[in-house]
């Protein structure tokens, strides 16, 4: 079953659209991913997700019609992007980040929950009052997917979560993706140009080329079509 | 500063510390602020004018400090709190404490207002959208000249302004009650800010000026945090301009609350320091005792370009203002900048 | 009590402003009660916070503090007002004396026309500087400190204001303005447009500030029960926008209710605009002959002022012993005595001495007390005041200059040409 259906999708920032026409689905507990070169359209298929950019089409998220509405209303419906560039709230301490993550929580397991997070990145536990800009670019990315959720999504967007990061960093990276996708069974959508590792990851797979979906089918297809790897990956 | 910590080392002595802190800052408070009251009546009645102005200026501090929103219409804020006062007790018959929480509503509704249009535009924008409200406020005024006395302004009388029984204080004793009564208001504003501040309001608030998406992919929605941070601010500085009322007993649309007051009340928060708690304190005095000074060295004409020459050299010496200053010095809290979101 | 700065006229309508303005002047005038503008005046000390203090006698120097703008638009014109100030304590404090051997000490606290900075000024002023007489300028500022300074009890005299307003015994004992009360002055002015021009219909131009609306207010009081027609009021944007409104009005009569640069521009502007009115009026404030009569040329050809003062460029006036007198001792500041605020500030002060000599003359002494009750009542000549006008206050209106001089601008002459005798000042 589908957790996110998208079914038409077009979006753009001014008169021509940048992404047209798109059909994407996201099952439950699993991860999918985008790939395509750049200026394919990727990001703009994200914000159009996330809420950041009007849109016209249909976004049915968890049962519900989401296109349209504003990032914080999407966001507190159980799907949260890491947009790219990681979005650190640089003045605010690591703590402080952990806390604005939980906004739409009204539990009272959040500190709990950060220092949950924090032993699971100790990087982030040493530092947890200093100003977030402090944080390299690997532990700024953790702390943008730990403050993505901790609000316990059902649905994780990530926008390039390589991008600028060292190969071992981005191999941890990746490595942790798949330990949540495990443990906690929250599904995902990544944007990806990293082809390799992004299909090792993924089950299911979209090949955007200018704005439109080109292919799709499971990562094993992707993998296999030698056709594909060589016309759209150079793999 | 100090907020409880999962890490066990410093935990128990920043815990120790948030007690101690407070009781001292609070003792060093009244007995700075008894100590003031020995001074001459008119240096008592100086420091209320500052401590009224402080007030107006953390309500500001909210918008353009804590949320990075440059607001130019706060003079507007400001009038809105003195004509309310003034009107209320001149028109009717009201004492004046008791038009306090009235203009105060009143600020909230129509800080409320102006923050309409920041949940749509931004920076220079906006700041041309808030002038709006600065330059059509004294307008607004002249055209409802039956309540507000139109350009010639209103004047409450002295009698009317007698500082209340329970205070202790006989009517020659005005300064002395303006003093205290904004001493207390001002007190109330700063932890009101600071809660709020430091609440997962606050954060949000400064999740917004630090990375608008960023914060609302987390699920903090911009516009009401940004309409409740305008109002809460509205609501501050029509407290202020209520206490101004109150201290002056005579108001003017072209003389108290144009533009230029939402200048000077921006000069006071960058020299006071941007989004400090006790900026605002520390612009209230500089902008009432900078002109003073200047005034005293400089006749004239010449006081213009004095004010400047020192303005600039304040923005260049102290580019976080005085308090920033302080705050990077550790002075105020013995640690480099524990909490960040409080300094910019 | 509230009360709107503007449009307020003092309750007390008075018949005795009628017989201050008629009845001959009374040099020695030390409020003999026959004279209707003097009479008995006498302070309640008793509600004083140091009432010993009021009654003292003062000593050596007399201390005189004024707040007033030396900062802003306004301070130009404060300016060339000072200098008839400085010129006439100059020639008290180095030639005459005649307060008892006193010597007055001056100082001017810088506002920027500013209530809160004139608050402050006047507080420190009061409790600092101990001044035995304070000063003011301006209604807004006049508002901001009128309180503080009854309560403590020293007189402030001659505030540069010409609301009606503060100008209430009652209310305020311890305050003089030395400026015509614009209301009388007003229906002086509705008089004479009711005199020289048949079916008048009047159009008013007024700024919209404090002054100029109290000036439009007034004016509409005066003209009620009059044959004036007030056919537009018209709020001063531009002058030009203003000029060509008030051509459309159908008005043949324009009242100029400004003050500063608008006694200029706005006359400018309405020559351009091609309209020209059977009578202009000008305000007294607008009182400079050099900087807007001479310098608006043929625009403000027959544009009526309302004088007490003698005219800098007035030939016949400037001929006798007393502006040789006032004359040197502006020069000797390097001022231009044709100036008319010049001359303006010269007779605020030399009414301010005048009362001063006859306060120490009198039996209680030169003390805060004898200060205010004598200017509370004062009959003076002061010397560059026009013949035939003389200070007469009276605690009744409140009012020191009780007649105007209409005069007309002849703009081939260069000169102003006077219209009939002095008009009386009633209240309404």
């Amino acid at each position: 079953m589908s957790l996110l259906s998208v079914r038409g999708l077009s979006a753009g920032y001014g008169a021509a659209p940048v992404i047209e026409d798109i059909d994407l689905d996201v099952r439950a507990g699993e991860i999918t991913v985008i790939l395509g070169a750049n200026g394919a359209g990727k990001t703009t298929t994200m914000r159009a997700l996330s809420g950041e950019i009007k849109v016209s089409g249909s976004i049915e998220f968890d049962g519900t019609q989401i296109a349209n509405l504003r990032p914080d209303q999407i966001a507190r419906r159980g799907m949260r992007v890491v947009p790219q560039g990681r979005g650190t709230l640089t003045s605010l301490s690591v703590r402080d980040n952990l806390r604005v993550g939980a906004s739409a929580r009204t539990d009272g397991d959040i500190e709990r929950d950060i220092t949950s997070w924090t032993d699971r990145f100790p990087a982030l536990g040493r530092r947890i009052d200093q100003p977030a800009g402090n944080l390299s670019g690997g532990e700024q990315q953790m702390l943008a997917l730990a403050r993505a959720l901790i609000s316990r999504p059902q649905l994780l967007l990530c926008d390039e979560p390589s991008l600028g990061l060292a190969p071992v960093i981005v191999r941890e990276l990746f490595a942790f993706l798949r330990e949540i996708q495990e443990s906690l069974g929250t599904a995902m959508l990544l944007v990806e140009q990293n082809a390799n590792l992004a299909l090792n990851l993924a089950t299911d797979v979209y090949l955007l080329e200018v704005g439109r979906t080109v292919a799709q089918g499971s990562a094993d297809d992707f993998i296999n079509n030698d056709a594909i790897r060589r016309a759209y990956l150079g793999m | 500063m100090t907020r409880e910590s999962t890490l066990p080392k410093p935990a128990s002595l920043p815990a120790k510390r948030s007690l101690m802190r407070p009781a001292v800052i609070g003792i060093v408070a009244v007995a700075l602020l008894v100590a003031g009251g020995q001074l001459p009546d008119f240096r008592v009645s100086q420091i209320a004018s500052m401590l009224i102005f402080a007030i107006a200026i953390s309500g500001l501090n909210l918008v353009a400090g804590y949320g990075g929103m440059l607001s130019l219409g706060h003079s507007a804020l400001f009038g809105v709190g003195g004509y309310t006062t003034a009107i209320l007790i001149s028109e009717m018959r009201l004492t004046p404490l008791s038009t306090m929480p009235i203009a105060i509503a009143l600020g909230v509704l129509v800080g409320a207002l102006m923050g309409l249009p920041a949940t749509r535009v931004k920076g220079i924008y906006l700041a041309l959208v808030t002038l709006a409200f600065a330059v059509a406020f004294p307008e607004f005024l002249k055209r409802f000249e039956e309540l507000t006395g139109g350009a010639g302004g209103l004047v409450v009388r002295s009698v009317d302004l007698a500082p209340p029984a329970w205070s202790g204080f006989d009517r020659f004793e005005r300064s002395q009650w303006m003093y205290w009564l904004s001493a207390v208001v001002l007190v109330l504003c700063l932890f009101l800010v600071r809660n709020l501040i430091r609440s997962r309001r606050g954060l949000s608030i400064t999740a917004l000026r630090d990375n608008e998406i960023a914060a609302t992919v987390c699920g903090v929605s911009a516009a009401r945090d940004r309409i409740s941070l305008f109002a809460i601010s509205g609501g501050i500085t029509a407290a202020g301009g209520s206490l101004y009322a109150m201290y002056i007993g005579a108001l003017s649309p072209e003389l108290s609350f144009t533009v230029f007051t939402s200048i000077q009340l921006i000069t006071g928060l960058i020299i006071g320091g941007v989004a400090t708690l006790l900026g605002p304190l520390a612009g209230g005095v500089a902008i009432v005792i900078i002109p003073a000074v200047t005034l005293d060295l400089a006749n004239g004409q010449a006081y213009g370009l004095v004010f400047g020459v020192v303005l600039i050299v304040v923005v260049f010496l102290l580019p976080d203002g005085i308090v920033g200053r302080l705050q990077k010095m550790r002075v105020f809290t013995g640690r480099s900048q524990s909490a960040a979101h409080t300094s910019t | 009590m509230h009360t709107s700065l503007l449009g307020r006229v003092v309750p007390t309508v008075s018949v005795l402003a009628l017989l201050t303005a008629a009845c001959s002047i009374d040099d020695q005038g030390s409020g003999s009660s026959d004279d209707g503008g003097g009479g008995e005046f006498t302070v309640n000390t008793e509600n004083c916070p140091d009432p010993e203090a009021v009654t003292a006698e003062i000593g050596d120097t007399i201390k005189i503090g004024w707040s007033a703008a030396l900062s802003g638009p306004v301070a130009a014109t404060q300016v060339r007002v000072n200098r008839g100030i400085d010129a006439r304590l100059k020639l008290y404090n180095e030639s005459q004396k005649d307060i008892g051997g006193r010597t007055i000490d001056f100082q001017m606290k810088d506002d920027g026309y500013d209530p809160q900075k004139a608050k402050q000024n006047v507080a420190e002023l009061i409790q600092r500087d101990k001044v035995d007489i304070l000063g003011a300028v301006g209604g807004g500022q006049l508002a901001a400190v009128v309180d503080d300074q009854n309560e403590a009890c020293v007189p402030l005299l001659n505030s540069q204001v010409g609301s009606p307003e503060w100008r209430d015994v009652e209310l305020y004992p311890w305050t003089t303005s030395y400026l015509p009360r614009n209301d009388m002055e007003l229906i002086a002015s509705t008089q004479l447009i009711e005199n020289e021009v048949e079916d008048p219909k009047v159009v008013v131009v007024y700024q919209q500030t404090e002054s100029g609306t109290a000036l439009r207010d007034a004016f509409d009081d005066a003209a009620e029960g009059t044959d004036l027609e007030i056919v537009d009021r018209i709020a001063l944007t531009t002058p030009s926008d203003a000029a060509s409104s008030a051509r459309e009005s159908g008005a043949n009569v324009l009242f100029n209710a400004t003050i500063g640069a608008d006694c200029l521009s706005v006359p400018e502007a309405v020559a351009r605009a091609g309209f020209e009115p059977e009578l202009l009026i000008q305000p007294s404030a607008c009182a400079d002959a050099k900087s807007i009569y001479q310098a608006g040329g043929e625009a403000m050809d027959g544009a009526i002022l309302f004088a007490w003062t003698v005219q800098g460029l007035d030939p016949a006036a400037t001929e006798d012993e007393d502006w040789a007198e006032y004359a040197a001792a502006v020069e000797a500041i390097d001022g231009d005595p044709q100036d008319n605020y010049t001359i303006l500030g010269w007779s605020l002060m030399d009414i301010i001495i005048g009362g001063l000599i006859e306060a120490d003359a009198s039996e209680d002494g030169l003390t805060r007390k004898s200060i205010i009750e004598v200017a509370q009542t004062l009959q003076y000549e002061p010397s560059m005041f026009r013949d035939g006008i003389p200070w007469s206050m009276s605690p009744e209106t409140g009012n020191g200059i009780n007649k105007l001089q209409p005069l007309r601008w002849n703009a081939a002459e260069g000169a102003f040409d006077p219209m009939g005798d002095a008009l009386t000042l009633e209240a309404d």
